[in-house]
């Protein structure tokens, strides 16, 4: 029988909320992950995710709620960003952020955020359930 | 509120975030203080980052557009004393390839002097002098 737990915090859509949602997730996440890499990698998706929806789905606008859904078994750690913002759609992420490194132009100011979740987490997904935005982000840690 | 020290070194401008985020709450005033640096005709600057634990894409993407503003002026920045958290971040990114990352100030500062004096380099053999 799997054994799950999960958890639900909730902040205000304003940057600077952001800080709180990341000491919170560190603290929950050390509990089953042991590698300190993994970890910062894992609080890192929850900061970028959290980021785009204020950005993107709240046009930086305070005073609405963003709902963060861990749940974590013995196999996965399950991250749900929920939020009731402009219905929003995600990009495939990139594979590569430049080709060449000596381009200076080319390099990228913004729209790392999805990469990076891309890059570290082992599924992402991201529908509309009850008119809300919900991303999925699952990290494997068994 | 980002706490940044700033002190020249050489001929440089040494920087070194108090804090221990760059990240979407810090990115705007940390690129503002450079800027207002840059504007004062200071072109090369090495990043002590030892004190910082976190960058997220919004920092990273605020010190290129710092690297970005800089080489338009033939200018550099140079980041030093990464913890391995924050130089893992670099490598996910491939940003390793893009910046000069040095394992301390003094690194740091030779690799400035280096690439100061190879710019001039470059120039004279443009000039022909």
């Amino acid at each position: 029988m799997i054994y799950e737990r999960f958890i639900k915090l909730t902040i205000e859509s304003k940057i600077d909320s952001i800080d709180l949602l990341s000491v919170a997730v560190r603290a929950i996440c050390k509990t089953v992950i042991h590698d300190p890499i993994l970890l910062y990698n894992v609080v890192l998706c929850l900061v970028e995710a959290t980021t785009n929806v204020i950005k993107h789905a709240y046009h930086r606008k305070p005073g609405n709620l963003i709902e963060v859904l861990i749940t974590i078994d013995d196999f996965h750690l399950v991250f749900q960003v929920i939020d009731s913002g402009e219905k929003t759609s995600i990009p495939p992420p990139k594979k590569e952020l430049y080709s060449n490194a000596k381009d200076i132009t080319s390099l990228p100011e913004s729209g790392m955020g999805l990469f990076l979740i891309g890059q570290i987490m082992d599924q992402v997904s991201f529908d509309q359930q009850e008119g809300k935005n919900v991303l999925t982000m699952i990290k494997n840690i068994k | 509120m980002i706490n940044l020290e700033s002190k020249e070194l050489r001929e440089f401008i040494l920087l070194k975030p108090l804090s221990p985020n760059i990240d979407a709450t810090a990115c705007s005033e940390f690129k503002g203080r450079v800027l207002d640096l840059i504007n004062q005709g200071h072109n090369f600057f090495l990043l002590n980052l030892s004190m910082v634990e976190f960058v997220d894409s919004s920092g990273l993407g605020t010190l290129i557009s710092i690297l970005k503003t800089l080489k338009l002026k033939n200018g550099d920045i140079v980041l030093c004393e990464l913890n391995n958290l924050v130089q893992n971040l670099f490598n996910l990114t491939r940003m390793n390839l893009v910046f000069t990352i040095c394992p301390n100030e003094k690194e740091g500062l030779d690799s400035l002097d280096k690439i100061k004096k190879g710019i001039g380099a470059s120039w004279n053999t443009i000039l022909g002098l």
